[in-house]
């Protein structure tokens, strides 16, 4: 009996709290917040300039995509740099080198 | 998990995109405002108050992460911690100083009566603990559900249906002598 009470009396303070006006938003308060937004948007800092280039080198992604592709380009060409064999002749082995001969020294024909 | 609506739209204010700023503003200003003007007696410093969630936002949306909490809740927690700190500020805010009221109704006679209901029953909503008239606000007016509202006040769903039943009880007694309607 008293939790049918209840639940009337639940219903009525829901139909009277429905009388509770909404506010209206003020045209100035949302060009105050955009003013915020465009001021803060215009501000430099490194994250955002490195966001800018990220965005500009990879659209959409993450900024650590391009990061770790340009990390693992890096890597791979410093990799290739410092374990691939030259074929270039060095100074040294010209002086032992069988086949080699010096244009200016006298040939017997 | 659920999917944030607003999700791309961080993203999209992140990077500095105007459009996506408004559209995040439309999608919630209006029921942040209505929870900071509930909360404080001055509609100035209600407007300010949703002002600084924004700038908030504004602020960490470069950084936001997704999936650690939807971008609502975020805010209404955020503009609830605003209105809580205005409020320490000056915790001796008067009942007469409960919002105003604008109410459209039809015809003159109707618009007073409802004028004058609205009032007291702002009025009884103001002179609610803070806790109890956000649990209130947000469950009630904001359409939250209890888990999203326990979130956004940062307690359990229990202690919410606790503050919301003491609310309801307060609020009763208090509009007892209204005419229903």
């Amino acid at each position: 009996m008293e939790r049918t009470e209840d639940t009337t009396e639940d219903a009525r303070l829901d139909r009277l709290l429905a009388h509770a006006p909404a506010p209206a938003v003020s045209a100035t308060l949302e060009h105050r917040i955009l003013a915020d937004f465009d001021r803060m948007s215009r501000r430099f800092s490194f994250a955002s300039a490195w966001r800018a280039v990220a965005e500009a080198v990879w659209p959409g992604a993450p900024a650590w995509q391009p990061a770790c592709a340009f990390a693992l380009s890096l890597m791979i060409g410093l990799g290739a740099a410092a374990l691939t064999p030259l074929d270039l002749p060095q100074s040294d082995e010209n002086a032992t080198n069988p086949f080699a001969f010096d244009i200016d020294a006298p040939q017997d024909i | 998990m659920t999917i944030d609506p607003d999700a791309d739209l961080i993203v999209r204010v992140g990077r500095g995109d105007r459009a996506a700023a408004q559209a995040l503003m439309a999608r919630h200003l209006a029921r942040m405002l209505a929870l900071s003007r509930r909360m404080l007696p001055d509609p100035a410093e209600a407007e300010d108050a949703v002002q600084d969630a924004f700038i908030q936002l504004w602020t960490h949306a470069a950084r936001w992460e997704p999936g650690r909490a939807k971008i609502g809740t975020w805010l209404y927690r955020v503009t609830l911690n605003k209105c809580y700190d205005r409020l320490r500020r000056r915790p001796t805010a008067r009942l007469e100083e409960a919002a105003e009221v604008a109410d459209p109704a039809p015809g003159p006679e109707a618009r007073l009566q409802n004028a004058a209901i609205s009032v007291q029953i702002e009025a009884a909503l103001a002179a609610l603990p803070e806790r109890q008239r956000a649990a209130i606000q947000l469950c009630h007016f904001q359409g939250c559900g209890n888990i999203e509202a326990a979130d956004i006040l940062g307690i359990s769903v229990e202690a919410l249906e606790s503050l919301l039943a003491r609310g309801r009880r307060t609020l009763r007694n208090r509009l007892e002598h209204l005419k229903d309607g």
